[in-house]
């Protein structure tokens, strides 16, 4: 007889998906039918490089399979896949370096309809994002991605609470800036 | 909360829904506008943020890690079969080196065989008292199940059987001489580099080196043990 709980992805939730009792190969792909998404997101915004981003997904579940077993609470099943991939991540640099994609050459995907204004103004918040520093991109993408309140994220970046508050401020302040800058000098251009 | 703290807060969380932060911003158009501001700012951002995993995203990860299962159970079984073949190979070789310690002659000290044999001789005073006179066949028999064949004549054998010695067999003889009686042991599993003598109070006797092991004659009279050394020599004979 199965359980059905709910889980929260982002700032939605979803059902059913996770199963007491299934087998552990079930509630891995639970796993991965509910996070890989956001994962990926992470990681891209992570990382700048879709690639890469994959190849982090790929490699974070499988540890996490191997590791499954210590994952004793389901609701925290998203912080623990993001510090799984947080550690990969750091572990590619110790590896060996990459060669990145330069984030001017990155083609935002426009999956719906856009008018030539705001293609150009998610293109621009696209490099705006990317060019934030890791330790003001990092928090951001936990919240708006993550959908995690700011006490998990200072406690998953093992950070004191008023610097992720300081932090997020300033990304969104450099964001706002960057934005209205770029979008002055297109009014110009225009 | 004052109103550069609620800023703030609304900048850093638009979404902020704790009570104090609803009840600022329905304070005054002002904060409702600036929170709306946020809001709409949080909503393109996320817009932005919420890109496209590959497809079958999902998939490749399931398949990656049946893949990994797969080969780690491969692995295993490698890993358990060669275990197995390890343990047996182990197991095989015990046995191997058992059965030859048992087959082949061992290299023992002179001097730990002989008091062995001494032990024995006194131990075993019951092939003294039996009188028998032994058939010929019944010695090529027993000399036979160690590979030993006499070619000619060593005597009058009054008694004829297994014993161990060191925990090896061997064949326990007594030869009924006009001296007097002969312990002879035939020791074809213990080897010795070097003859000793064998003397205590009662016995006197000799420990050799043989074709096949090694061979022991024991006698209250020492003058018949050269003799029986020399008949035994010339009439017994191992196969290798």
């Amino acid at each position: 007889m199965f359980t059905i709980k709910t889980i929260k992805i982002g700032k939605k939730k979803v059902e059913p998906s996770v199963y007491e009792g299934v087998s552990r190969q079930k509630r891995f792909e639970t796993l991965v039918k509910a996070y890989s998404g956001d994962l990926y997101r992470f990681a891209y915004w992570l990382c700048s490089n879709h690639s890469i981003a994959d190849d982090l997904v790929q490699e974070t579940f499988l540890r996490a399979w191997k590791a499954l077993d210590k994952l004793e609470d389901e609701k925290k099943a998203k912080s623990w896949l993001i510090t799984i991939l947080r550690r990969e991540n750091a572990r590619r640099f110790e590896r060996k370096s990459f060669d990145l994609v330069d984030i001017e050459d990155v083609v935002v995907e426009d999956k719906i309809n856009l008018t030539p204004e705001q293609s150009m103004e998610k293109q621009q918040f696209h490099q705006a994002i990317l060019n934030l520093d890791i330790d003001y991109r990092e928090p951001l993408i936990l919240q708006t991605i993550g959908g995690f309140k700011t006490s998990e994220i200072a406690q998953m970046l093992n950070l004191n609470l008023n610097t992720v508050n300081t932090r997020l401020f300033r990304a969104r302040d450099q964001l706002r800036h960057k934005l209205c800058k770029d979008l002055s000098r297109t009014s110009e251009v225009n | 909360m004052d109103d550069l703290e609620f800023r703030k807060r609304a900048i850093i969380d638009p979404d902020n829904q704790d009570p104090d932060f609803l009840s600022k911003t329905r304070q005054n158009h002002n904060n409702h506008r600036f929170v709306k501001q946020q809001q709409s700012f949080q909503q393109k951002l996320v817009q932005t943020l919420t890109i496209s995993p590959p497809e079958n995203l999902s998939d490749r990860v399931i398949l990656a890690q049946q893949l990994s299962q797969h080969q780690s159970q491969q692995k295993q079984k490698r890993h358990r079969k060669w275990r197995n073949w390890l343990g047996g190979s182990i197991a095989a070789s015990i046995i191997m080196f058992f059965s030859l310690s048992l087959i082949l002659p061992e290299t023992l000290d002179s001097a730990t065989l002989a008091q062995d044999v001494i032990n024995h001789v006194h131990e075993d005073t019951h092939a003294l008292n039996v009188d028998m006179d032994v058939p010929k066949t019944n010695i090529d028999t027993m000399l036979a199940s160690y590979g030993g064949k006499l070619n000619g004549p060593i005597g009058q054998v009054s008694f004829l059987g297994h014993c161990i010695i060191g925990g090896h067999t061997g064949i326990h003889m007594v030869l009924k001489t006009p001296q007097g009686l002969v312990t002879v042991l035939l020791l074809p599993t213990q080897t010795i580099d070097s003859p000793a003598s064998l003397n205590d109070i009662q016995l006197s006797g000799i420990l050799y080196p043989s074709q096949k092991g090694s061979i022991a004659i024991i006698s209250e009279q020492a003058e018949v043990i050269k003799a029986t050394r020399r008949q035994i020599d010339q009439n017994l004979n191992w196969i290798i």
